[in-house]
């Protein structure tokens, strides 16, 4: 059957924006996932189940229900030109996104485009520049026999040119090889506090390497599944600890969409257009986004073991 | 005569005012501040039904009154639930009254940071 594409809204089929887009989305094969749980979730419901059906656990069964049907098609996304790309797979679920307002409880994050899940440009980025500045500190605790804040390290690291040269910090690092913790096999940077500057920037300077969002290589519906979560004492924690924890609460389940184990992504760095090229900048990113990824993850509920990549 | 942009606000005003002192004070200011983005990001049809699921909380079923309040006020349509009369319309509606109820949404969130004491977000 030809599908016809249709130009504006003038155009949709008559009657109720409800049951216009209702019948739109059913007939749809391979629809925009974002846009589908953002936004058209609801018009899968009759009006008067709306109520109801909005409440999570009704919704995301439907949701199921919905992906089940599509689970056929596949994208690939082609590979963007950079300095440096490499690929991991997720070791385990992964779900960004889950503070974005959404209809389920949980939110997910779609590309607004493509309808795929991603990974954020700037979280991968904060990512990295957290594990070189846990590396910095392990370093200079070490050197001055006692333990800096990240806080502390973080404004000298920030500080203007002037007032950088001069703190004692400075010296502390200079010439000096600090080691990337939890890096595997071991890395060590030589001024690490200089390529800290150059890669991320200060408040002065932007820095001179580009995250870019991570894709996955090919992303299939079939890559999503429903996942819970059931708290026991969820009348403990709404009443900040008045009502005991105890065992004659209801568990509540809420069900929240997540990106299964063993997809691959691509993550991909860059110089920055404006910025000087030093060829050494994207391999040294690219070591602190590895550890990062390997062994902090990304996304929601890290501590249970979401959200990290295996090579 | 009042200009459509003062008729808003002053509706808006009234609201937030109405609420000021209230129980619910926090949590409607907390969620008076999301209400805009979430028209954005999820629809104005799904933003209503998600918080008719909620109208439990007092802050929610307070937002809902307001929206009532201003398509009575405004428009001079007395609605009984909002998710059959945005199902119902057709596409140019819609679109036309979700442009008006964000616009109102944003003067409650403007009006609710200023005049309202927030309550930490539990979820």
């Amino acid at each position: 059957m030809k599908q016809s594409r249709i130009k504006n809204f003038s155009e949709l089929p008559g009657g109720s924006v409800h049951s216009a887009v209702k019948r739109l989305s059913e007939k749809s094969r391979n629809p925009n996932l974002g846009l589908l749980f953002y936004k058209l979730l609801p018009f899968w419901f009759e009006v008067d189940e709306l109520e109801r059906g909005i409440k999570s656990q009704h919704s995301a069964e439907r949701l199921a229900s919905i992906l089940e049907k599509v689970k056929s098609y596949s994208i690939r996304l082609p590979a963007v030109p950079c300095q440096k790309s490499f690929k991991l797979k997720t070791a385990y679920r992964l779900v960004v996104g889950m503070g974005y307002p959404s209809l389920l409880e949980n939110g997910f994050l779609f590309h607004h485009t493509y309808g795929v899940p991603y990974i954020d440009g700037a979280t991968l980025k904060g990512l990295a520049r957290h594990v070189l500045l846990l590396s910095i500190q392990e370093a200079l605790s070490e050197r001055l026999g006692e333990e800096k804040p990240l806080s502390e390290i973080e404004k000298f690291l920030l500080s203007e040119e002037e007032n950088f040269r001069k703190h004692r910090f400075f010296e502390e690092l200079r010439n000096r090889e600090v080691e990337i913790v939890l890096s595997e096999p071991s890395v060590k940077f030589k001024d690490a506090h200089i390529t800290f500057r150059k890669i991320f920037g200060t408040l002065e300077k932007r820095g001179q390497i580009i995250f870019y969002d991570a894709f996955p290589e090919k992303f299939s519906p079939d890559q999503l599944e429903l996942d819970i979560m059931n708290p026991h004492y969820s009348e403990y924690y709404q009443s900040k600890g008045q009502k005991p924890p105890a065992d004659w609460q209801n568990p509540v389940p809420v069900k929240f969409l997540t990106l299964k184990r063993g997809v691959v992504f691509r993550f991909c760095l860059d110089y920055e257009p404006l910025g000087e090229q030093e060829p050494e900048l994207p391999e040294y990113a690219e070591v602190l986004l590895r550890t990062g990824l390997q062994n902090f993850g990304v996304g929601g509920k890290k501590a249970k073991g979401y959200g990290w990549f295996e090579p | 005569m009042k200009s459509r942009l003062q008729q808003v606000a002053g509706l808006a005003y009234e609201c937030v005012k109405g609420v000021k002192g209230k129980g619910f004070e926090g949590k409607y200011a907390s969620h008076a501040r999301k209400l805009p983005s979430m028209i954005v990001h999820n629809g104005l049809l799904t933003t209503c039904a998600f918080i008719r699921a909620k109208a439990k909380d007092d802050g929610w079923q307070e937002i809902e009154n307001h929206i009532k309040l201003y398509l009575e006020k405004m428009e001079g349509k007395k609605v009984d639930s909002l998710v059959e009369f945005f199902a119902g319309l057709d596409f140019a509606q819609y679109r036309l009254y979700t442009q008006k109820i964000l616009y109102f949404a944003q003067w409650l969130k403007r009006l609710a940071e200023g005049e309202l004491k927030y309550e930490a977000e539990q979820d």
